[in-house]
């Protein structure tokens, strides 16, 4: 290897202005006495600006979102699964718990009213099954009847007792 | 990546737990310099938008043999700079086949431009024909270190843990890359230094 081959990697790095230390300083040192190599520094730093000066061309935003979606699509689904929002439909389980809890509800109510003379207790129990226990008018009679709405437009009434007609207050 | 924002270890350790964002963002990061290495080594954009498409397919099915996070840029780059090797020699294959067979590939007359392009734009066209033709010319290792240094955004110590090779070993591909581009360029470049180079080379 002659003398210059040993100062070609720096060179090129004191090209790039990426040289420092003790390799610069024995580089500068070189050159001072070498100008085939202070020709070759040239092209080097020649050769770097003309490469620096092109740019590649411009890629879009879109452009890349639509080659982030392509690679998504090789990613395991659990990699690229969004966080789950709440469910739109209702659990396949829900309507039979509230049924189901609506039933144990009316079966304690009955229960309960049957051992107990205060209403206070079948009262809470049937609101727990989202029913209501309302004294009811009807033909002039009074009674009393759990309300359980189906729907805003229908409700369905379960008559429990006609009790003795009540005086208007007066 | 941005300011603030996660860093690549973190992003990868992330993904590599399942997280799809995290895999979103390393794309986001690292797509514009993987653009311009694979760009420079295949003087074509749809090829390089498509070899970055790959590199970070493959990078990201094999996420879990990387062990620090922190070298992801440099291993996806390897990983981006092989795929467009791989491409390019495909490509000179493809140029390769008969006429018959290739109608599909052949590049088709240029349709002629509506209105002609002033004087400096075809300067620069032509000044970038002569730099790909130059590049495509260099040996595979040091085209790639070129490519790489030319992206601004890799230093030499990067390009060596990319490429497992020493630093030295860069600096000295570099130079030799450069010595043959100034070669092949030589008209494209200013006439002084090649006047010069003549006398010394």
């Amino acid at each position: 290897m002659s003398d210059c081959e040993a100062y070609e990697g720096l060179l090129a790095a004191e090209a790039d202005g990426a040289l420092a230390g003790e390799d610069r300083v024995a580089l500068l040192s070189h050159l001072g006495g070498c100008a085939a190599c202070r020709t070759r520094l040239d092209e080097q730093r020649a050769v770097a600006s003309l490469l620096s000066r092109q740019d590649p061309p411009p890629v879009g935003r879109q452009e890349w979102s639509a080659q982030w979606q392509r690679i998504a699509e090789t990613l395991p689904a659990s990699r690229t699964r969004r966080p789950r929002t709440l469910p739109m439909r209702l659990p396949f389980w829900l309507p039979a718990s509230m049924a189901a809890a609506l039933g144990f509800a009316v079966v304690l109510w009955l229960l309960a009213g049957r051992g107990s003379a205060s209403p206070a207790g079948p009262l809470q129990m049937a609101r727990a099954g989202e029913a209501s226990i309302e004294e009811l008018a009807i033909d002039d009679e009074r009674a009393t009847g759990m309300i359980i709405e189906t729907s805003p437009e229908y409700a369905a009434v379960i008559w429990i007792d006609s009790g003795p007609r009540k005086e208007a207050p007066s | 990546m941005a300011a603030g924002g996660p860093d690549d270890s973190e992003l990868v350790r992330r993904a590599q737990a399942g997280d799809g964002e995290a895999f979103r963002l390393l794309h986001e990061a690292h797509r514009d310099v993987a653009f311009r290495v694979a760009w420079r080594l295949l003087g074509n954009r749809e090829d390089a938008l498509d070899v970055v498409q790959d590199g970070f397919v493959r990078a990201f099915a094999a996420l879990g043999s990387l062990g620090d996070g922190a070298g992801f840029r440099a291993w996806l780059l390897r990983i981006v700079s092989n795929r467009a090797i791989d491409w390019r020699r495909a490509r000179r294959l493809r140029r390769m086949r008969p006429l018959h067979a290739a109608d599909d590939d052949a590049p088709g007359i240029a349709e002629p431009a509506a209105v002609d392009p002033p004087d400096a734009e075809i300067q620069q066209r032509e000044l970038a024909e002569a730099v790909q033709h130059a590049l495509d010319r260099l040996p595979d290792d040091s085209r790639t270190v070129l490519a790489m240094y030319a992206t601004g955004q890799m230093s030499y110590q990067q390009i060596a843990e990319a490429l497992g090779i020493p630093i030295g070993t860069v600096m000295s591909r570099l130079y030799h890359a450069r010595r043959r581009m100034r070669d092949l360029l030589a008209d494209h470049l200013d006439p002084g230094t090649a006047r010069r180079s003549e006398k010394t080379a």
